[in-house]
């Protein structure tokens, strides 16, 4: 079973099961290979947060989390493995842009390549960016780290449109280089454009792991766990999904 | 980019110390005795014994009285800025977390029971401060860990040691006004022996903070992401809690509680400076000396029978520069 594990190397959660307050989440398995994005998916308060806390190893769990078939240790960053950027900043609203970079040892140079204006936000304090500016800046740092595995929750808030397409060639990117990526996030129209593998959260279990291929065969799960109605636009590149305003399943619309 | 951040902390420091050098020199020849002015201080350390031996002997007490209001400084400074940084609040402070009353507590307790030479009063700082500190520690801790539940844990406990030695002075009689003084903090009865002391287990503090600047800097990544890093959030916070309260009881053994250092000089560093943990505390650590420096000389300069208290000076720097920054940021996400 090693050698399969060895064959696409990657992480594999087996039977996790953790606690966090009230909120129970799994037991599940999950296999995520490197070198593909994985988006979590799921309604508010499904266990889309507690996942990536988990296998960034902040949170005690059960079960085994694995990288390439050895196990990883249960601590935070799993031995150097694994970065993380929250869904919202936590940086300290005095830090300086660059200073974060200087800490976390993230490469200057990489976050430049992708980002050219990146210089012009060094120098300031965080507290003086916008939501959105001050989001790009978490993940750059992130995406700049030379971590194997990336964790982000909801990267595309609070980004306008051309951010929202610069992170998702970034991440398309990375990910053809080899980074295992593993995003949670609500907006289900940047599924095509983005997911290798869709999971599906809700009440800390996992409905369906997915290619975005099948998704138009899943359409009535995901409606059901949202308990909304979706719209899906056929496109050459796949199903795009949109909350559809004609009212709720089983609901008077 | 980052080569601006190099000449940034190094103006910032710079500045510090040529303000802190000004001060020291202002320190040594203002006093009393105006015969022993900066000339004769210049003279002594140049040419050596050329001038009269009570000079001599007023130049030395002049000295202990710098380097004692230096290490205060640096001390208040150093927990001013850990504790802030740590728990991300621009009121922490010595005062904040009930350290320094708990210094004053022993303090008192120690003359309420007729001890008061150097050592025993040392000593009785030292332990009432790392009661406290054990207390706030506790609260803390059985509060969850977080920012926030050691802080009302800080607030309580200093409350609860300020009105003991309250209590305690007014029981004192005769004895209450040399208490009351230094309640408030001065430095007119530091001897030598408390200022090597001090000396030490200060620069023993700041030499293992420093060591450590790279854990400490990770703290501005947040609470999550420092941990990925290396650098789990509550040790931090327990650790920087322990090393202030060290060196606030190492300054309060020797001076009395001064407030309001350890607030205002974290300000002047971040303000002007780095926010990386290593330029921050060694730039509030300097600022911190020359603002009790300047509270000391100024306490001399004003005179009267009975000298100031520095606390009551700290306050009339301290109270508008506090209200200032709060004006800055008003509206901000870091006044909360």
């Amino acid at each position: 079973m090693e050698v399969e594990g060895a064959l696409s190397c990657g992480l594999e959660l087996a039977g996790v099961e953790a606690h966090v307050g009230s909120f129970h989440l799994g037991p599940m398995s999950l296999v995520l290979e490197a070198g593909k994005v994985t988006v979590v998916i799921g309604p508010n308060g499904g266990g889309k947060t507690t996942l990536l806390r988990l296998m960034a190893g902040l949170i005690p769990h059960k079960g085994e989390v694995r990288y390439c078939g050895s196990p990883t240790p249960a601590t935070p960053g799993r031995g150097g493995l694994v970065d993380y950027v929250p869904a919202e900043p936590q940086a300290d609203p005095y830090a300086r842009v660059g200073e974060l970079f200087e800490v976390s040892g993230a490469s200057l140079s990489k976050a430049r390549s992708y980002f050219p204006e990146l210089d012009e936000f060094l120098p300031r304090r965080t507290r003086e960016l916008s939501l959105g500016e001050g989001k790009l800046v978490c993940l750059l740092r992130g995406i700049a780290s030379s971590r194997k595995i990336l964790l982000l929750d909801e990267p595309f808030t609070h980004l306008d449109v051309s951010r929202q397409a610069l992170v998702l060639r970034v991440l398309r990117e990375e990910a053809g280089k080899g980074r295992l990526i593993v995003i949670a996030m609500h907006e289900l129209h940047l599924l095509s454009a983005i997911a290798d593998r869709i999971v599906l959260l809700k009440d800390g279990v996992k409905l369906f792991d997915i290619t975005p291929s099948e998704i138009g065969g899943h359409l009535k799960v995901i409606e059901d766990a949202y308990n909304a109605r979706l719209a899906t636009i056929e496109t050459g590149a796949g199903v795009i999904l949109l909350p559809s305003p004609i009212g709720v399943p089983g609901g008077d619309g | 980019m980052l080569q601006s951040r190099a000449p940034r902390w190094v103006l910032s420091l710079s500045a510090a110390l040529t303000v802190l050098l000004a001060l020291s020199l202002a320190s040594m020849s203002i006093g009393a005795y105006r015969k022993v002015s900066l000339h004769t201080v210049l003279e002594y350390a140049i040419h050596g014994g050329q001038v009269p031996p009570i000079y001599v002997a007023i130049i030395h007490v002049r000295l202990l009285r710098t380097l004692a209001g230096m290490t205060v400084g640096a001390a208040l400074a150093f927990s001013g800025a850990s504790l802030q940084y740590v728990f991300r609040n621009p009121l922490a402070d010595p005062y904040i977390f009930g350290i320094a009353s708990g210094a004053a507590l022993g303090v008192i307790l120690s003359l309420y029971w007729g001890q008061a030479s150097p050592m025993a009063l040392y000593t009785a700082a030292s332990l009432g401060a790392i009661a406290a500190l054990a207390l706030v520690a506790a609260g803390g801790v059985l509060g969850g860990g977080t920012a926030f539940s050691y802080i009302v844990a800080g607030v309580g406990i200093g409350y609860l040691m300020w009105a003991i030695s309250m209590i305690l002075v007014l029981e004192m009689g005769p004895r209450a006004h040399y208490s009351a003084i230094w309640l408030f903090g001065t430095l007119a009865y530091v001897d030598s022996v408390e200022l090597r002391t001090s000396i030490i287990v200060v620069a023993a503090v700041l030499a293992l903070a420093l060591s450590l600047h790279k854990r400490y800097s990770r703290l501005l990544l947040g609470e999550e992401v420092s941990a990925i890093y290396g650098t789990p959030y509550r040790r931090a916070l327990l650790e920087l809690t322990v090393l202030s309260g060290v060196a606030t009881a190492a300054a309060t053994a020797m001076a009395g509680p001064v407030g309001f250092v350890g607030l205002v000089a974290p300000w002047i560093a971040r303000l002007t400076g780095t926010t990386l943990y290593g330029g921050f505390v060694a730039s509030t650590v300097v600022w911190g000396s020359s603002l009790v420096l300047f509270s000391d000389v100024t306490a001399r300069l004003i005179g009267g029978p009975v000298e100031l208290p520095l606390t009551a000076i700290m306050s009339f720097v301290g109270v508008p520069f506090i209200i200032y920054i709060m004006m800055k940021l008003r509206g901000s996400a870091a006044w909360r």
